[in-house]
């Protein structure tokens, strides 16, 4: 009888472990930028196309509240984000990148180099940043930005001393033309030398 | 064999109720902590954010932005933001309590130096009743069916010369609530 009865009690728990983990993580999964929950992927990068719209996915709401983000207007920009490179590694600051690529037509964008733990009390403190008002094109007319915690020629955008890194990319009032090519890498994020 | 399908079956609903859960319930725990903070100052009362203020409303802000807000609460009254628009960018957009966007607008899309934006409660049951966002009389009037809503305001500093212009034009940002007065009860 006492046996049987921890028997259930040991199904119970695992009932439980199982079922609120289960529950919990593929929340999680979804809201990291699964294709599945509406998430867009272009290369390294994420986008939640219709972020802050009525017809936004509530993965989308959940994705940015879980990183204690206030949800970006879809109407006044588009936010790609990037924790990896373009070969799947994540993106360490004891690494230099270059990003290079032709930016979609926008009015203007920010580059932004964030320590990924948002639970960090300094993050805002950590962050690099480097926008369309600081930078030289290519006679191409590509960008080229090197991404490295310790100083670089040409553009170069200050990374986090230390840690995994998250870049966000801003796309202020970009035209039907980059809403359009969403699924086109804005950057490249090649990696080039490790300390 | 019907007891072990019995808790697969039972863990598989409860994977579901939890992930649901966790999908419509993050905005009811992450949102009011940021009403908090604006809501001291009640309906109105527009603040620019200190860095600790920011830290707190977004772990993700842009480094050249600087960024105030006011609670807007057009269930208790219409409310006035009164906004001078400095060259460059500038934006004003307003939150529910469940972290959903309700309005978005930039300076390109404003197109003038101030802006005066009233945000007031849908009343479907006034015959001047607004459904959707327009001028009238210079001032952009909102329609929302929220009864709280935070609105944030952003403005890019591009160059640290023009930082503390920008502060100060963002501070001379005001939010003003008209309560709606209470109706006398009907004598019959």
């Amino acid at each position: 009888m006492a046996g049987g009865g921890v028997n259930s009690l040991v199904k119970f728990v695992l009932f439980a472990f199982f079922g609120v983990s289960a529950g919990y993580l593929s929340a999680l999964y979804m809201a990291d930028g699964a294709r599945l929950a509406g998430a867009a992927h272009a290369g390294a990068w994420v986008i939640w196309p219709d972020s802050g719209s009525s017809a936004a996915s509530p993965y989308s709401r959940l994705h940015y509240l879980l990183k204690e983000q206030l949800p970006p207007s879809h109407f006044d920009r588009l936010e790609f984000e990037a924790s990896r490179d373009d070969a799947g590694r994540s993106l360490v600051s004891s690494c230099l990148y270059r990003l290079e690529g032709p930016m979609p037509k926008m009015r203007w964008w920010a580059l932004s180099a964030y320590p990924a733990n948002t639970a960090d009390g300094d993050a805002a403190v950590k962050v690099g940043e480097i926008s369309s008002h600081d930078v030289i094109y290519e006679p191409d007319g590509h960008l080229r930005i090197s991404l490295a915690s310790r100083a670089q020629p040409g553009n170069w955008l200050p990374m986090p001393a230390q840690g995994n890194v998250v870049l966000v990319l801003r796309l202020f009032n970009a035209g039907p033309a980059a809403r359009d090519q969403l699924h086109n890498a804005p950057l490249r994020i090649i990696r080039e030398a490790c300390l | 064999m019907t007891n072990r399908f019995f808790w697969i079956v039972a863990s598989i609903l409860l994977a579901i109720i939890v992930h649901v859960s966790v999908v419509l319930f993050a905005a009811r725990v992450k949102m009011p902590a940021r009403f908090d903070i604006l809501g001291k100052a009640g309906s109105g009362g527009f603040q620019v954010f200190t860095p600790d203020m920011l830290q707190r409303f977004d772990r993700r802000p842009l480094k050249h932005m600087i960024y105030g807000g006011c609670l807007v609460a057009p269930g208790k009254g219409r409310v006035e933001l009164k906004a001078p628009i400095e060259p460059g960018y500038w934006s004003v957009t307003l939150y529910s309590a469940g972290g959903d966007v309700l309005y978005t607008l930039n300076d390109l899309h404003a197109g003038v130096k101030a802006m005066t934006i009233v945000f007031q409660l849908k009343d479907d049951d006034s015959a001047d009743a607004i459904q959707a966002p327009r001028l009238r009389n210079g001032k952009l009037l909102v329609p929302l069916d929220v009864e709280r809503a935070l609105a944030v305001t952003q403005a890019y500093v591009a160059h640290p010369g023009e930082r503390r212009r920008k502060l100060e034009s963002l501070s001379r940002t005001t939010c003003t609530a008209y309560p709606t007065p209470l109706m006398a009860p009907k004598l019959n």
